[in-house]
């Protein structure tokens, strides 16, 4: 079974992606708002497609709309990797 | 007319405060322009190795060291005709000395024959090799083909107007066009226009070839040879070139410089074939005529015209014919330039490159020569600008533009 990312990781998975998109994500506490980190809104679903496609999952759009700070961002994947989780193990889910 | 009225009617002339250029043969205005008086080629050989099977061998491609004004992440989100266009732009701005504009009396007219082309390719490569979720998100903004009008309006809060007119070949002299149109409309005093365009790629030389109405030669330095008898088609090229223009008055009041003046602007459709010329000229006749008549100008006034010319046979005569219909006897007066020849065809960038070169002609006093003119073809009468640049004093020049779809434009600038 899959393990979940904790908020360490994913920190450490932001800061990799955000290289890779130029951002400088270094010095950034959970309150630093991705717009303070020069993230637009096409930035951000940049970022979201690239974290969505390393842990395999979907941010709904309901929950972008939601996520202002990194502490927001990083909370909302450990639910969604969670949430992923247990509807594998109900058996109910399935692509 | 007073001379108080004329001075009235002149501060409200259009002019020319800042060129941006990023050509094949130059990554700025000046270095673009110091190579076409030197006569120099930017026609290459393709890199693809493809090339062998192909009926095209040449193009003339903007060094990638010529985008220095561009980020990482513009080259990661946007496609390449944005990327020269923002260049062009910027330099364009800077040459106008970063002016102080109402954004509400500040457009963005940024054509583009084609749009993200090169975009829309890589993101299909993209999805033959991850399917529908491998996507970048940033693949709809680069492929508009109003991206880069959009993205310049952004950048220098142009809030009066953003627009990209298509209309194939004749898209970049359309743009100075509607600029023209958007003073006349007291809607503006000042615009960013010009034209940007970046096609090359197999699929679009295959798609023009598959026209005949790419050059088949092999030897780079004699592909694009406008005017000549054994002219066979046009080098594909890319590039941008963008100008901030102005009311003489914001000009004035703000002391830039003028390169020279946007007088008047004239656009007519053949309506007879979708991509042939209308072997006449009529109706570039009747755009070079409505020109003229915009900028209150006789055909006598011209003093040189920067010729849409090629370098396809049917192209370059119907554009013979429609010069001799509309500047009749003052055409052996009149010294003719062909820039394609040194740098291919720019498709929707053409016009605006032809405008930018003229106003720095008109500001220089130099026309640059046209190359590869070893026999002028027969049916053609002209006078050439041949060998070396020919040395102007000044006065009204004619930038002439046809595209695909029958559209014919005509701009006259003049020096100051």
């Amino acid at each position: 079974m899959k393990e979940i990312l904790d908020e360490a990781d994913l920190i450490k998975l932001l800061k990799e992606v955000g290289a890779e998109l130029d951002i400088e994500l270094d010095g950034t506490t959970p309150s630093t708002t991705l717009d303070s980190l020069g993230l637009d809104s096409l930035g951000l679903y940049e970022m979201l497609a690239i974290l969505e496609g390393r842990l395999s999952l979907r941010i709904p759009d309901e929950k972008v709309s939601e996520i202002e700070t990194v502490d927001d961002l990083v909370g909302a994947l450990i639910e969604l990797q969670k949430s992923q989780l247990e509807t594998a193990a109900d058996g109910t889910g399935g692509e | 007319m007073s001379q108080r009225a004329r001075d009235s009617a002149s501060a409200g002339e259009v002019v020319v405060t800042g060129i941006g250029l990023v050509s094949p043969v130059g990554g700025d205005a000046s270095s673009t322009m110091k190579a076409l008086l030197a006569g120099e080629s930017g026609v290459e050989l393709l890199a693809d190795p493809a090339r062998e099977q192909s009926p095209v061998h040449v193009h003339a491609p903007v060094s990638d060291t010529a985008l220095t004004g561009i980020s990482r992440q513009e080259r990661r989100r946007l496609d390449r005709s944005s990327l020269l266009a923002l260049q062009a732009a910027r330099e364009a701005w800077k040459d106008a000395g970063e002016p102080e504009v109402e954004s509400d009396r500040l457009a963005s007219v940024i054509s583009t024959g084609v749009g993200g082309l090169l975009t829309i390719f890589s993101g299909y490569d993209r999805f033959l090799e991850k399917g529908y979720a491998g996507m970048p998100v940033t693949t709809v903004p680069a492929l508009m083909p109003n991206s880069s009008a959009a993205l310049i309006a952004i950048e220098y809060g142009a809030r009066a107007a953003a627009v990209s007119l298509a209309s194939a070949c004749a898209s970049g002299a359309d743009a100075l066009a509607h600029a023209l149109r958007l003073f006349r409309d007291d809607e503006i005093d000042m615009a960013i226009v010009g034209g940007t365009e970046a096609v090359i790629h197999p699929v679009a030389l295959s798609a023009f070839g598959a026209l005949r109405a790419l050059s088949t030669s092999s030897d780079p330095s004699a592909a694009s040879r406008p005017f000549d008898r054994d002219r066979d088609g046009f080098v594909l090229g890319e590039g941008a070139a963008i100008m901030v223009v102005e009311r003489r008055r914001h000009a004035i009041a703000r002391g830039a410089r003028i390169w020279g003046k946007l007088l008047g602007a004239g656009s007519t459709c053949d309506a007879t074939h979708l991509v042939a010329p209308d072997p006449t000229g009529e109706g570039s006749a009747k755009a070079i005529r409505k020109a003229l008549r915009s900028a209150e100008l006789a055909a006598s006034d011209v003093t040189f015209v920067s010729a849409h010319a090629t370098s396809t046979p049917p192209g370059d005569l119907a554009e013979w014919r429609a010069l001799r219909d509309a500047f009749g006897s003052s055409l052996p007066d009149i010294g003719v330039t062909a820039v394609k020849s040194a740098i291919g065809h720019l498709v929707g960038a053409s016009g605006a490159v032809g405008a930018a070169v003229t106003a720095m002609s008109l500001y220089q006093g130099q026309i640059p020569p046209t190359q590869n003119l070893d026999n002028l073809d027969q049916e053609i009468e002209l006078d050439v600008v041949q060998g070396a640049p020919r040395s102007i004093g000044g006065g009204a020049a004619l930038v002439n533009s046809s595209g695909f779809g029958g559209h014919n434009v005509a701009i006259v600038m003049a020096s100051d």
